[in-house]
């Protein structure tokens, strides 16, 4: 439900990684670099699929992009002092978890403003504070959270290639497939001509 | 105060949620925490989830929806958020956050930062070092 049109009355439909669907508005979209360039001159049939990132991660995202809307174009970071009420607390209702989630889904979508300010947050949680305090803060995978998520990648990398593979396979198929009839043509032409030729030598 | 209360879940969560009510600032309220309860108890990004969750009006004590369990790493945010990241601290954070892994290290080394204005004075018995913002 979609069109090229840029009216801030268009409203986009947006499919998470759960598959679900909500509605954002086209003025609200229009702060993300990546939906200009992707889809706001050629416009979207369907829900626009932003899958690698889940639903409630998307609605924070885009409340926030509706929020402002109408403010004035982003120019540089702001100073956390002087952030609004309603900035403030759209940043501490956020545990870290979706903090990174939010930073990742701004920073694909291109939000200068938003991923800027949440890097500032950030920076603010880690200031002032020593080495120790620091570690604590982020999170650091222990060695056997690393050894697991080294077996997750590996098992992905080799599905992947399991699908690399069988598409490549598929795709040699079709390549013979579509041979076949180019062949059978060039066959049937030839014989042809042939006969014509045959048949003019006839005469 | 026994070994058994401090090693049941809810028994950390209803001691979190007192000390958010006292209204301390997040950190602050962990290092407290820590000392009470012991330094491995809980892990920060947990009792932030926990934290947060009060502050976001919910006090409840059940972990229903298991949140917790799936990570976000910091380390794995894209290199050039983490160097945003970093712009945005001070030259002593950037001190204390080169020590605090390896991969850390490398990145912040192969940042460039700029000064804006920097100092040493020399005197008869110290030495002062002032250094500006990075810009």
């Amino acid at each position: 439900m979609t069109s090229p049109a840029s009216s801030s009355e268009v409203k986009y439909l947006i499919e998470s990684s759960e598959g679900n669907t909500f509605d954002v508005s086209g003025a609200a979209l229009r702060q993300s670099n990546t939906f200009n360039a992707m889809f706001l001159n050629i416009g979207a049939d369907g829900p626009i699929p932003f899958t690698d990132y889940n639903e409630a991660t998307l609605k924070k995202v885009f409340e926030y992009c509706e929020h402002s809307v109408n403010e004035e174009n982003y120019s540089g970071p702001k100073h956390q002092d002087d952030l609004s009420k309603w900035d403030l607390n759209f940043f501490n209702e956020m545990d870290q978890k979706m903090f990174i989630d939010v930073i990742n889904a701004s920073n694909f979508l291109d939000i200068e403003r938003l991923t800027s300010y949440c890097c500032e947050r950030i920076a603010r949680m880690l200031r002032g504070k020593n080495t120790q305090e620091m570690i604590k803060v982020i999170t650091l995978p222990t060695a056997e959270e690393l050894e697991a998520k080294q077996k997750v990648e590996e098992k992905k990398a080799a599905a992947a290639k399991k699908v690399a593979e069988k598409a490549a396979e598929t795709a040699e198929k079709t390549e013979t497939l579509e041979e076949l009839p180019v062949q059978q043509l060039v066959q049937t032409t030839r014989n042809k001509l042939t006969r014509k030729y045959l048949s003019f030598s006839n005469e | 105060m026994t070994t058994a209360p401090r090693a049941d879940p809810e028994f950390q969560r209803s001691s979190i949620l007192y000390e958010f009510l006292r209204g301390k600032s997040e950190f602050k309220t962990y290092l407290s925490f820590c000392e009470v309860m012991g330094e491995d108890t809980m892990e920060y990004r947990e009792f932030d989830y926990w934290f947060t969750r009060f502050s976001n009006g919910n006090f409840g004590l059940v972990d229903e929806e298991n949140a917790v369990r799936s990570i976000r790493y910091f380390m794995d945010l894209p290199v050039e958020i983490i160097g945003r990241i970093v712009d945005f601290v001070t030259w002593k954070d950037v001190v204390s956050l080169r020590q605090v892994c390896h991969d850390l290290r490398s990145l912040i080394l192969n940042m460039q930062f700029s000064y804006k204005d920097a100092s040493i004075m020399i005197e008869k018995t110290s030495t002062t070092v002032t250094i500006g913002e990075h810009s």
